[in-house]
């Protein structure tokens, strides 16, 4: 065995865990930046949801005026269109600054948000496809379950059993034990192509973030052509980063029960102060929970994002810049 | 940016030995592998005694006496195989595959000891027997998240390090074409190849080594862009006539790589 440890240089497409460890590394080593501009995009998306306190409180109290609810929903959505808009030019932006610095040119936070942010209703627009995207991936989902579930039922003599439910003790055990299977075989069937779909969408954002012809419908394009060979490799690696950021949600659980116990020292467990206090606190942990976990994907999928461009477009691959001549 | 956690081990022979460590990712695969491969073994073990103990009791029951301790003594039995095959899988690998479990061996890492030195029964051992404490309360991650040389407990117990397999260069061998072999044997004296720098080459050899795997389009594109900047570089007016820019890398790696057609 050789001790001259040497792995390869940064030319060389990385292996899966290599990924992970670069994710790691390089939220690690801009930990302070990457954490503000998480912190900034989190609190973005909580102001819909500040929003919608006052005007809870105000139908609550006067219980009239419901005609303004036309107004006030339409308002509403615009912000949380806003809202969300801002929250993926700051997301994107993290995924930008970490993706510069894999290829060596580095960015300041505010140019990446510069850049980010006058794309953001691009980063909505690819938001919105995505959704309907899935919205069909699950519609079609269900045809095929559906029909899939009817040839059975048929096959095992359910038009029979709807005839007289008497005759259930005729159907054939063994036959109902398949019905099982194949019910099991469904739901397993909808969990991998969701996974599927979600690897070959998961660097969406990226070319919107650095690509300057991207737009929303070419980014999710890309992301579909950039992903098309490596869909299990992706796969391990969202599933190792999701395993060693499991601790940490643990740790929050921990800390979400202490606090409900301090909580219940003050308050009796059955008064509205002990539920709302702890419905606040649990949510502004997941909060803080967000804002600290949301930098590292976007370091893990800028990581994938730069890895399938090597693969797939030798990214990286340059001559010296040539000499001039003398 | 620097992608791997290197570090640096003074050996006794006052070498210094370079290593990258494995970093969370490697060793949070390792053991994603590990765990099944241990929950396949812990399966089958399960059904193989829990299979035992029914027939034993059944065997026992026609006999007279009193068996009535024999349960409390196969789960005892049962218990303390469990923990040896857990503790013994790690143990066993770690010390007669040099450092490294099945886990391990497909992420490409392997323990070693603090002075570079394979590891042995003492240091296998206190891992595994801290593997507990490290891998089902969580601690493990954030010690080695947290620390310079990314040690868990069991780690800095043992003294040991976990670190990436050398990466043995691949020789895939390169298909080439003939055109290109016979360019090759022109080219040196055609042009001036010693103004390459081997960087230059590896990147001629890492594009024509992962080119197949690339997307049709920027293969083309690369392709023409590395030949164009090559032939400005070695001085070539014009790539000979009815050569693709790939055969042209081809003869270039090939002329450059073997040094006999070069004077």
């Amino acid at each position: 065995m050789t001790f001259d440890s040497n792995p390869s240089d940064l030319t060389q497409p990385l292996s899966v865990g290599n990924v992970v460890n670069g994710g790691f590394r390089l939220y690690r080593s801009n930990l302070k930046p990457y954490l503000k501009v998480s912190a900034i995009g989190t609190l973005w998306a909580l102001i819909p949801v500040l929003a919608i306190i006052p005007v809870v409180l105000f139908y609550v109290t006067t219980q009239r005026y419901y005609n303004l609810l036309g107004l006030i929903v339409p308002a509403w959505l615009l912000l949380v269109a806003y809202c969300s808009a801002q929250y993926m030019a700051n997301s994107a932006a993290i995924a930008r600054l970490a993706f510069g610095e894999l290829i060596n040119q580095p960015e300041t936070i505010k140019a990446a948000y510069r850049y980010t942010s006058a794309r953001k209703w691009s980063f909505v627009g690819m938001g919105a496809l995505l959704s309907l995207l899935y919205f069909g991936v699950a519609l079609g989902m269900y045809l095929i379950a559906a029909i899939l579930i009817v040839i059975m039922f048929a096959s095992i003599g359910g038009a029979e059993f709807l005839r007289s439910p008497a005759s259930a003790a005729v159907i054939n055990p063994g036959l109902a034990i398949f019905a099982g299977l194949v019910i099991l075989a469904i739901v397993l069937m909808f969990i991998v192509v969701f996974t599927w779909f979600s690897v070959r969408f998961c660097v969406a954002e990226l070319p919107l973030s650095v690509e300057r012809e991207a737009t929303a419908t070419k980014t999710i394009g890309r992301s579909w052509e950039l992903t098309q060979k490596s869909v299990w490799r992706i796969f391990i690696i969202l599933l190792v980063t999701f395993l060693v950021t499991l601790p940490i949600q643990f740790l929050v659980q921990v800390v979400a029960t202490m606090a409900q116990g301090a909580i219940a020292a003050f308050y009796p467990q059955e008064s509205s102060i002990f539920l709302a206090l702890t419905y606040a606190f649990t949510y502004l942990l997941g909060l803080a929970t967000g804002i600290i976990v949301m930098p590292l994907w976007q370091t893990i999928k800028a990581v994938i994002y730069y890895d399938l461009r090597s693969r797939r477009e030798g990214l990286g691959l340059q001559l010296r810049d040539p000499e001039p001549l003398t | 940016m620097r992608f791997f956690n290197r570090v640096s081990l003074p050996t006794p022979e006052s070498v210094n030995l370079e290593f990258a460590l494995a970093g969370i990712g490697n060793r949070a695969l390792a053991l994603l592998i590990d765990y099944h491969a241990l929950g396949l073994l812990l399966a089958v073990f399960w059904i193989g005694w829990i299979s035992f103990s029914i027939q034993l009791m059944n065997f026992l029951n026609q006999l007279n006496g009193d068996y009535s301790a024999t349960p409390n003594w196969l789960l005892g039995i049962f218990l303390l195989a469990n923990f040896a095959i857990f503790t013994g899988y790690f143990v066993y690998f770690e010390v007669f595959w040099q450092g490294q479990t099945p886990g391990k061996r497909l992420a490409k890492i392997r323990v070693i000891r603090e002075d570079g030195r394979p590891i042995r029964l003492s240091q296998a051992a206190l891992r595994a027997l801290l593997r507990p404490v490290d891998d089902f309360l969580f601690l493990g991650v954030f010690f080695i998240l947290l620390s310079q040389r990314e040690k868990r407990i069991g780690d800095i117990v043992a003294g040991t390090l976990v670190v990436q397999e050398s990466s043995a260069e691949t020789k895939t061998p390169l298909t080439v074409s003939d055109e290109a072999q016979q360019l090759a044997t022109q080219l040196a004296d055609m042009t001036q190849l010693d103004a390459l720098r081997p960087d230059d080459f590896a990147v001629v050899r890492a594009y024509l080594q992962r080119r197949s795997s690339m997307a049709i389009q920027s293969r083309r594109d690369l392709s023409m862009q590395l030949a164009r900047q090559l032939k400005t570089l070695i001085q070539l007016d014009t790539i000979p006539t009815g050569l693709t820019s790939d055969q042209f890398l081809e003869a270039i790696y090939l002329a450059y790589q073997n040094p006999s057609s070069r004077y």
